[in-house]
């Protein structure tokens, strides 16, 4: 049982915001080292983008101070580019997409929202998050060993990973301490949910957000054990000399793609069912309306966990793996299909005959909607066998993966910090500069990622770095050109996030407890809440979503409010 | 002096192939570490080699010149690279035929056929092919097998250095750097070896690796000279790019002799640049071809704008119906899920003082939704079935399919013919380098496998025809069958689509469809050969 909030306790500085139990605090971190891991990633992906449009021609302004092992007078070399390519996909992926989804949201809004004062475990908490910076600095530091950074792709296929430079086992040892992070958050998010709920609050009562990230902490903790296996193995293959994804000693290459892709399809749910869980919240918030369709939301998201664990094998349709085996995965992947459009269309139902109200946290949620719907359609053409044949290993599955990762993760939390950060920070972010940032966005985002697909269509591969050598793929530079321009003007398009974000700290209008009229727990309390959250223990007497309930003379209904006192 | 040489041999050499295998290291890198020593071996080599020729041995001179007028060279069109067409102000010329004012002919390789009997080690420094403006400089070169060729480019543009070895290692490197270089060493003798770029066609150089070092090219004078010869009986020969070779014989008795040849082309005289056949000019070259397969080869490919490419394959058409189908469906359900969206963002945005429709849902809608959904989305699973069933998990039963094996390197793909006994690995199979050659209208079987070499790992690499729409990954430990069948003749190309290290992105080989005589013209061909 949650204990009652217990008045502020005077804590050092380090105590406070460093070596933090506090949820919220820990949240934040996790926030804070992910958008620069974003922003870092992102800076990697506009070198990689240069050279696709630009091959062979030096990188403006900052070309001359590459070392000569990355450029050669300001030319990416393609050592540096295949660097380039691996570290934004590990960066995004590890250190930016999930961390953010699932460590800072997941911490700082599931006590909140189901009204408990602290996570479980808080210092198992503390414990994830202080696996995060170091795992980074591991990761980074492979661009300054002999070799440069890892170079195989996020994917790591052996036998090529077992051969590479040291920078290899950097990526190894950082992503087994991340992914000893996320397990140890699991563990936290599941008990929690599990036991210090509100009274009242029962599981058909919580918040979407909860309900998802309640399920992808159970994905994490079935799934990333048998990635932190296969990276172990691969790490003892390339340190004292085991064979387990060599088939010169008895091994089996395609072994790390199970294991890999046992992890990494499920992964890719991880990155997109918080994501869910807090449009569906934004959305129904800023539609004046209940979310259409409560229970089948969540039924939706328990099929897309489930099946998640069963279509690993769509990614290895090309790769030698019995052919037989394909066509169980093609079916199984079109039908994860169905719990996605289910999804879609609750959202839609839930917009019909609302009562929109349009804030830069709504604007990125519906673009959330629309550009997972573009994600979510181009997966059935991969999902398809044949017509996987020419379009696998293509630019058509980064379209595709972008659709999904930035239109859709990436959106999502966007919404998210629009939407909470007056509850994170007691301030309110700049509406006008927050509307800027997601046009721009939006609108570049599209221009970089939409023409890739025609690009695959083309029959372009992907992680080559010179685009220009074959003869089927040459005339298409025009588009890499359009994609590098509109790569720059997404990366520009940062630039008044991040000056909301930091500005809005010092100068934002302070908040109230509920800007929002927010029916969730969360909102009952102060902006920030307090050390414990609550005053007192909420009691919870309905769902959350309860918005122009005819109830109430208001359009909203808090969670906590007893009946009968709404009129 | 000798003993001083193989003294520097045996202390330094290993220290060089020390350096040389603490991969993983790129060539280019190499080359330039290496670069300090290779100028020391080659001042002490400088000085022994003068030191030995001081001590008596013999020296043959002579010139080269040609009678009558020859025909211009080609005129070069640059103007698909600017960078390279900047360098010149003026019209440019193939550089193969070079006539000085007193008849004498520039660039013949002239060196000893036969007769070197004592052949000293090779030496360690580097033989520099630049190059620059994009032209090969030099233009003509020679070597000792052994002896290290480093390639430079001073160009700010792609070159893609293409050596069409037929006794050494071919390869085909891109460089697109300036500045970089790359050391290949040839280990086998052979006159002479055609380097081309894949990305400039113009430009040509020829290297001629002997096992010796008694060579020379006729410069600016149109003499040459090749000195430290024993006393023995020789051959030397003279060879030119456009009038083939002569040969003459000549005896040494004395160790300070100066022998004197010369040699006399005909501007009437051109030889085949294949076969080395000396033929008339006027008259057409011989073709060597039993069949003349020229106009199935250069059938023009079809012009695909910003689309998929061009569809060749019996089974391509029925990859891209599945794909039509697809996007027709997942079309339909985007505009009407966007339109719907944007209907609803405009129709009920806020109106002060009005409420939401309370309602939590339909059990109905849901169930369609689901349904509707789930009909359509097995119905493609047993559309693509069928398609998937005959590309992956079927071969052509014809007992005329041509099998081929394709092992994939690091960053190259060797193709293997079983040749005319129809076994593989027997003395008559047909082995190529990045060249798939395969008729039209006959079911090919391909296996796949991946190979190490000496210095390059067994990696994951993709077999990527985009005009047949076949992708099948090579995977190490295994052998994997796919098959095609082309609709059309005409040239493509052969694509690896999984990343395989460094060189993947210039891992392509090229593909000739051929009439089915030409076919079997080209397979006899081959087995000549």
């Amino acid at each position: 049982m949650p204990t009652l909030a217990h008045p502020e306790k005077r804590l050092s500085f380090w105590k406070k915001y460093i070596f933090s139990t506090d949820h919220k605090i820990i949240g934040i971190q996790f926030l804070m080292t992910s958008l620069v891991m974003f922003l870092l990633g992102g800076l990697l992906a506009l070198l990689l983008r240069w050279q696709l449009a630009f091959p062979g021609k030096p990188v403006p302004f900052i070309g001359n101070l590459f070392p000569t092992s990355m450029m050669a007078g300001g030319i990416i070399l393609p050592e540096f580019y295949d660097s380039l390519f691996t570290m934004h996909a590990s960066l995004m992926i590890f250190f930016a997409i999930i961390p953010i989804l699932v460590g800072a949201f997941g911490n700082f809004l599931i006590p909140l929202q189901i009204g408990a004062p602290d996570m479980a475990f808080p210092r198992l908490n503390m414990a994830s998050y202080w696996l995060v910076p170091p795992a980074a600095v591991i990761i980074l530091a492979g661009f300054f060993l002999e070799g440069g950074a890892a170079a195989t792709g996020w994917t790591a296929y052996p036998p090529l990973s077992e051969f590479e430079p040291i920078g290899q086992n950097c990526w190894l040892i950082s992503v087994i301490l991340i992914g000893t992070s996320s397990i140890l958050g699991a563990v936290n998010y599941i008990t929690t949910i599990l036991n210090m709920r509100a009274p009242g609050m029962t599981l058909f009562r919580m918040p979407l957000p909860v309900w998802a990230l309640f399920i992808t902490a159970i994905i994490s903790l079935l799934a990333t054990p048998v990635l932190a296996s296969a990276l172990f193995l691969l790490l003892l293959d390339r340190t004292i000399g085991t064979h387990f994804f060599l088939p010169q000693g008895g091994g089996h290459a395609l072994l790390w793609q199970h294991m890999f892709w046992f992890y990494s399809h499920p992964a890719v749910y991880i990155m997109i069912l918080p994501g869910m869980g807090i449009v569906s919240e934004v959305i129904s918030v800023h539609s004046r309306k209940p979310i259409f369709g409560y229970h089948s939301m969540i039924y939706a998201i328990m099929a897309i966990a489930g099946l998640g664990f069963i279509v690993w094998g769509h990614h290895m349709f090309q790769s030698g793996m019995n052919p037989t085996v394909g066509t169980s995965f093609m079916i199984s992947t079109l039908v994860i299909a169905v719990p996605s459009a289910i999804k879609t269309f609750n959202w839609l139902g839930t917009l019909w005959r609302g009562n929109i109200r349009y804030t830069p946290a709504m604007l990125n949620a519906i673009a959330f909607v629309s550009m997972f719907v573009i994600g979510g359609l181009s997966g059935i053409f991969m999902a398809s066998t044949p017509v996987d044949i020419f379009i696998h290993d293509t630019y058509f599955i980064v379209a595709h993966i972008h659709y999904v990762l930035f239109g859709g993760s990436m959106f999502a939390v966007f919404a998210g910090i629009y939407y909470w950060y007056p509850k994170m920070f007691g301030r309110m972010m700049n509406k006008p500069l927050g509307i800027l940032h997601f046009i721009l966005t939006f609108i570049a985002f599209n221009g970089t990622f939409f023409p890739m697909h025609i690009l695959g269509l083309g029959g372009m591969m992907r992680r080559i770095y010179d685009t220009t050598q074959y003869a089927h793929i040459a005339h298409f530079q025009p588009i890499n050109v359009f994609i590098t321009i509109n790569a720059f003007v997404l990366g520009m398009g940062q630039i008044p996030f991040i000056l909301n974000f930091f500005g809005s700290l010092l100068w934002g209008k302070k908040a109230d407890r509920n800007p929002w009229e927010a029916n969730t727990l969360e909102w009952s309390t102060t902006s920030p809440p307090p050390h414990g959250n609550f005053e007192t223990v909420p009691q919870v007497y309905r769902g959350p979503y309860e918005y122009s309930s005819p109830e109430s003379k208001q359009d909203w209904l808090p969670q906590d409010k007893p009946a009968g006192h709404g009129a | 002096m000798k003993s001083k040489k193989d003294g520097i041999d045996e202390t330094k050499a290993p220290l060089h192939k020390s350096i040389k295998k603490s991969r993983p290291l790129s060539d280019f890198k190499i080359a330039k570490r290496a670069a300090p020593l290779c100028l020391f071996l080659f001042r002490s080599l400088l000085l022994s080699g003068m030191f030995s020729a001081s001590a008596g041995a013999a020296t043959l001179k002579g010139k080269v010149s040609l009678e009558g007028n020859p025909t211009a060279n080609p005129v070069i069109h640059m103007d698909a690279d600017p960078v390279c067409k900047a360098f010149y102000a003026e019209e440019v010329r193939v550089p193969s035929v070079l006539v000085n004012p007193d008849r004498t002919l520039q660039n013949v390789f002239v060196y000893i056929k036969s007769g070197v009997t004592h052949t000293p080690e090779a030496p360690k420094s580097p033989v520099v092919l630049d190059q620059k403006g994009c032209m090969y400089h030099p233009h003509i070169l020679g070597l000792q097998a052994g002896q290290p060729l480093s390639i430079v480019n001073s160009d700010s543009t792609l070159h893609n250095v293409h050596a069409l070895a037929k006794k050494n290692a071919e390869f085909n490197l891109g460089m697109p750097i300036q500045g970089m270089k790359l050391e290949k060493t040839f280990f086998n003798p052979e006159v002479m070896m055609k380097f081309k770029c894949d990305v400039h066609p113009w430009m040509g150089a020829y290297l001629g690796v002997l096992p010796h070092q008694f060579f020379s090219v006729t410069a600016e004078s149109g003499n040459f000279e090749i000195s430290g010869l024993a006393p023995g009986e020789y051959v030397v020969e003279a060879w030119h790019e456009v009038y083939g070779t002569k040969s003459e014989t000549f005896k040494v008795t004395h160790t300070d002799e100066t022998r004197e040849v010369n040699f006399n082309f005909s501007a009437s005289q051109i030889a085949d640049e294949a076969s080395g056949v000396s033929i008339k000019t006027g008259v057409p070259k011989p073709v060597r071809k039993s069949f003349d397969d020229s106009t199935a080869l250069n059938k023009p490919r079809k012009k695909t704008g910003w689309w998929l490419p061009e569809s060749i394959s019996t089974y391509s058409d029925k990859i891209d119906f599945l794909f039509y189908v697809i996007l027709w469906i997942t079309g339909i359900i985007f505009f009407g899920v966007q339109g719907a969206l944007i209907w609803f963002l405009i129709r009920y945005r806020r109106r002060p003082e009005a409420k939401g429709y309370f309602t939590h849902g339909n059990a109905r809608v849901e169930i369609i939704w689901t349904i509707i959904p789930a009909v359509i989305l097995i119905a493609l699973a047993f559309m693509g079935q069928k398609v998937w069933a005959e590309v992956k998990m079927t071969m052509p039963g014809a007992p005329d399919k041509i099998q081929i094996r394709i092992q994939a390197e690091q960053f190259a793909w060797n193709v293997q013919y079983p040749g005319a006994d129809g076994k593989f690995d027997t003395p008559d199979d047909i082995r190529n380098i990045n060249q798939l050659h395969i008729p039209v209208g006959k079911p090919v079987q391909v296996t796949l496998t991946s190979i190490e070499t000496a210095d390059k790992r067994a990696v994951i690499h993709s077999f990527f025809l985009p005009e047949f729409r076949l992708k099948q990954d090579v995977m190490p430990g295994m052998a994997i069958d796919v098959w095609f069948e082309a609709k059309r003749t005409g040239k493509y190309e052969i694509a690896c689509a999984e990343f395989c290290g460094l060189g993947h992105y210039r891992m392509r080989g090229f593909l000739s469809i051929h009439s089915p005589e030409g076919f079997d013209a080209w397979l006899a061909e081959q087995a000549a050969a």
